[in-house]
């Protein structure tokens, strides 16, 4: 790989797969490969993921982030077989930054976009292939028999014919010599022992008795504790504050303002710090999101669509369907609370944080330092959930500022209540669609959107990464507006939908609100899949066609879409739900996995009960069923908490949700009987993480207009 | 100074008194199995036993301990504890994990006092933890499973 020159490409970013931004990195001039992490002189290490050394130990570099997804254990299950080891006995070890390790969707050390899978099973097979054919052919030199002839099972190599047998450790001396195989012999399906039938997550025994280290666990030597008070009004100032009362507070070290709308309080314990902080008198200005609310911006986006609907000026037939639809914004909520430590020697900083981007952590906390990236170590860890907040290195930078100015090494630690008014939210949209039927068919379809940009708010997360530190605000804004153009996130999924309408027309409109939004867990799809399926209902109901019947009828019949309806509605007793149940069906196609869902529910006094939920998923190759099946449960749950639950409402440019008293998510009693049907497939492997999350509202949405004869347009749903 | 009992180790602490008990065992006795979820008494990240009673120890206050048994998920031994551990593994529960200490530690207490919970049981005692990976149903099942591992006398591993 070219690193001199890269370019910043957001093709992954997009649906399509087709938008290329072109931005240059910042670090244009990196000259060479730097070594592999952890490197050694004695072991064999032909890549940047595997090492063997001489005492026979496989060491894996794990470069991910593991934040439930189980990707730690799923790529060691594709070394293992490469490598015919049985999976716990390579030895993990988080690998730190490496341009190898580059996620090609997007030229970041990036997890996310359930892109880890699609992306590294190639790659990891030949790594671990290598690593194999290697120790073979100097085992092969050793003995003096073809390479042919040897074998490897569980560390040794062994030569069937002579009865010779060794630890593959014998031969990484010589290995380390050899050339690299001209050409990578893999091992065939048939043989396979763990793909596809490995189900223990490697890291199961530590996440049980309370030994896996999160961010928030690691307090290397010597580190305070700090809290910092923000300013609630997205994009508001701190006009002044008085410490005096904080400062003389048990264990505080200092009060300190960091930005221009933050205040830290570092102690020598959280608690100190937190007392502390309710004892500073801070004064805000609100700034210009004070008239802000949720009730604004929802108003702004249906103006928007009246304008771009009269410009539009398209016909409407008569007896045609119409309807608008809309999503709230959506909080992440990751378990784990934001935090982050940095410590800082000199022009060496050392930062531990769980983060899904280990890179944008480096640079943003190098520009905020004043840094070059490469003075900067970011340690890896477990991380206690993602689902895309974890993008975002803002924690980091508030580590990295109030280290800077106290002196010592520092762990900021957000509380939930800061995590939920300091996120960036999955954007709150308005979309309106139409439809002409004609004799029971999708004569056409439009759809039209309104709601914030992703890509603008992403250009600026990825902003110390992929410009200059130097660059002008300005001209960042600038590039952020001029990507929107080029937006495609919230016409995910409808801008090529699975079903075959006559005609279809997708238009959006971006109204910026001025809110933080970021990618959430299934992004675009987390609205328009529910826009799209419950549309499909009110069509299939319009047109006095059943569910099923009418979602078949517009999908080609031997279409894998086809099929899981199909399925799904076979192991979900699809049509013959017990009296006072009621089912609903939904669709989606989401990075590669394909789905088909069935909710069953009850409605009692307005609550929704939901009593089953059946899934059928291609997601190609998999590689751990019962954890493929474990993560499709948490996507199911995922979707049905948001979809039940509260949402983030705005008031005066400020979230009005505090913790999970008002931003309430699903529990054990609520829980749903789930069932995952995984179909075989030959496709290669796909990431899981986020495929079953998107149709669960419109499947119990559907299910909710049998029950009650109600169609529900808005999420979260509220009979 | 306050005296208390951990993972049955006594301990002297020189903090105030009204100081969380999570913090204290996060950041003066280093025991961070014991997370930060919500920090009032919402999520059940903080779960840890006194005396064998479950409790928030993000809202209770060092005070409220002193000269009391504590058990944090470091030092679950319980025959019960172990079991619901090795189901926890066996049936693929944690996703993250970042919540499963304090499930466990729930489930523990639950099953000290109740053997063999019935669903229901299990609904009333585990709906105050939060988990954002949604391993809900697993839990259950696991639990159901270490109560069946208990009855039939079979050993830990
Ligand atoms: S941290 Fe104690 S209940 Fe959430
Ligand atoms: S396993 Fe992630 S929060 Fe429960």
């Amino acid at each position: 790989m070219n690193i001199s020159r890269r370019t910043f490409l957001l093709t992954g970013l997009a649906a399509t797969g087709s938008l290329a931004i072109g931005i240059s990195f910042a670090d244009d001039k990196v000259a060479a490969m730097p070594p592999y992490p952890h490197a050694s002189d004695t072991d064999l290490q032909p890549n940047a993921w595997l090492q063997v050394t001489p005492d026979n130990r496989i060491i894996f570099q794990f470069h991910k982030a593991e934040m439930g997804q189980g990707i730690m254990t799923g790529l060691i299950t594709v070394v293992a077989e490469e490598l015919d080891v049985e999976p716990a006995t390579i030895i993990r070890q988080f690998s730190g930054i490496h341009p190898a390790y580059l996620n090609p969707q997007f030229h970041l050390q990036v997890t996310n976009a359930s892109s880890s899978m699609i992306t590294c099973y190639q790659p990891i097979r030949e790594a671990a292939a290598t690593v194999r054919m290697l120790l073979l052919a100097a085992a092969a030199k050793t003995w003096g028999v073809p390479a042919g002839e040897l074998d490897s099972c569980d560390g040794m190599v062994i030569h069937a014919g002579s009865g010779q047998k060794a630890p593959c450790g014998d031969f990484v001396h010589m290995a380390r010599s050899l050339p690299l195989p001209a050409q990578l012999a893999f091992k065939s399906p048939d043989q396979y022992r763990f793909v596809g039938k490995f189900n223990r997550r490697l890291e199961a025994r530590d996440k049980t008795n309370g030994a896996a280290q999160y961010g928030i666990d690691i307090t290397p030597a010597g580190t305070v504790v700090a809290v910092v008070v923000r300013c609630p009004h997205f994009g508001g100032k701190l006009k002044r504050f008085d410490a005096a009362e904080a400062r003389v507070m048990r264990g505080v070290l200092a009060v300190a303002q960091i930005d221009d709308s933050a205040v830290a309080v570092a102690a020598t314990h959280y608690w100190y710090a937190r007392q502390a902080a309710d004892k500073l008198h801070v004064e805000w200005d609100a700034g210009v999101m004070q008239g802000v609310s949720s009730q604004t911006i929802a108003h702004a986006q249906r103006t928007a669509l009246d304008e771009a609907e009269a410009a539009a000026g398209l016909p409407v037939a008569p007896g045609s369907l119409s309807a608008e639809y809309t999503a709230g914004y959506m909080a992440h909520a990751p378990m784990e609370p934001m935090n982050a430590t940095v410590a800082i020697a000199g022009d060496k900083v050392d930062v531990w944080v769980s983060t899904q981007a280990p890179d944008i952590v480096r640079s943003a906390v190098a520009r905020s330092l004043g840094l070059a990236p490469e003075k900067i170590t970011v340690h890896g860890c477990y991380l206690g959930g993602g689902f895309g907040r974890r993008v975002i290195a803002d924690v980091a930078v508030d580590a990295a500022k109030v280290a800077k100015q106290i002196g010592k090494p520092v762990k900021v630690i957000w509380s939930r209540e800061d995590d939920l008014q300091h996120d960036a939210y999955r954007p709150a949209v308005t979309s309106r669609m139409y439809a002409e039927l004609d004799g029971g068919s999708v004569k056409s379809w439009r759809f039209r959107i309104a709601g914030d940009s992703l890509i603008y708010n992403l250009i600026h997360v990825l902003r110390p990464v992929i410009f200059p530190p130097a660059m002008p605000d300005a001209e960042v804004e600038k590039i952020a507006r001029k990507k929107m153009e080029t937006d495609d996130k919230n016409i995910e999924t409808v801008d090529h939908p699975a079903y075959q309408f006559g005609q279809t027309k997708v238009d959006q409109v971006f109204v910026q609100s001025g809110i933080p939004v970021f990618f959430w867990r299934s992004v675009g799809h987390s609205f328009n899949t529910f826009f799209l399926e419950s549309f499909m209902d009110e069509m299939a109901h319009k047109a006095r066609t059943e569910s099923l019947a009418f979602r078949l009828k517009h999908l080609p019949p031997d279409s894998t879409e086809s099929k899981l309806l199909k399925l799904v509605a076979e192991k979900a007793q699809w049509g013959r739900a017990k009296k006072g149940r009621f089912q609903g069906i939904a669709l989606d196609r989401i990075k590669g996995a394909i789905v088909a869902m069935v909710a069953e529910i009850s409605v009692r006094k307005k609550a929704i009960r939901v009593h089953r939920i059946v899934s059928a998923v291609d997601a190609g190759r998999i590689i751990n069923p019962d954890i493929a099946r474990s993560v499709i449960e948490s996507c199911v749950l995922w979707g049905m908490s948001a979809c039940l639950h509260d949402q983030i409402t705005i008031k005066d440019g400020r979230v009005e949700q505090s913790n999970f008293h008002d931003y309430a998510v699903a529990r054990m009693d609520e829980t749903p009987a789930m069932e995952v049907h995984l179909v075989e497939s030959d496709r290669p492997p796909v990431g899981v993480g986020e495929c079953s999350v998107a149709l669960v509202a419109p499947a119990i949405g559907n299910a909710v207009f049998k029950a009650t004869g109600k169609r529900l347009r808005s999420l979260p749903l509220k009979v | 100074m306050v005296k208390i009992e951990v993972n049955g180790e006594q301990r002297i602490l020189d903090v105030d008194p009204a100081m969380p008990l999570l913090w204290v065992l996060r950041e003066e006795l280093q025991l961070t199995g014991t997370k930060f979820g919500c920090g009032v008494g919402l999520c059940g990240a903080c779960m840890v036993h006194l005396d064998g009673v479950p409790a928030r120890s993000c809202s209770t206050s060092l005070a409220e301990v002193a000269n009391r048994r504590i058990t944090t998920i470091e030092g679950l031994a319980s025959k019960v504890g172990k079991r619901l551990q090795d189901a926890w593994v066996d049936e693929n529960v944690a996703q993250c994990g970042y919540c499963q200490s304090g499930q466990i530690m729930t489930a523990a207490a639950l099953m000290a006092s109740n053997p063999n919970p019935s669903d229901q049981d299990i609904d009333a005692a585990m709906s105050g933890n939060i988990c954002r990976c949604g391993t809900y149903q697993r839990i259950k099942r696991a639990i159901h499973a270490a109560a069946e591992a208990g009855a039939s006398g079979e050993n830990v591993k």
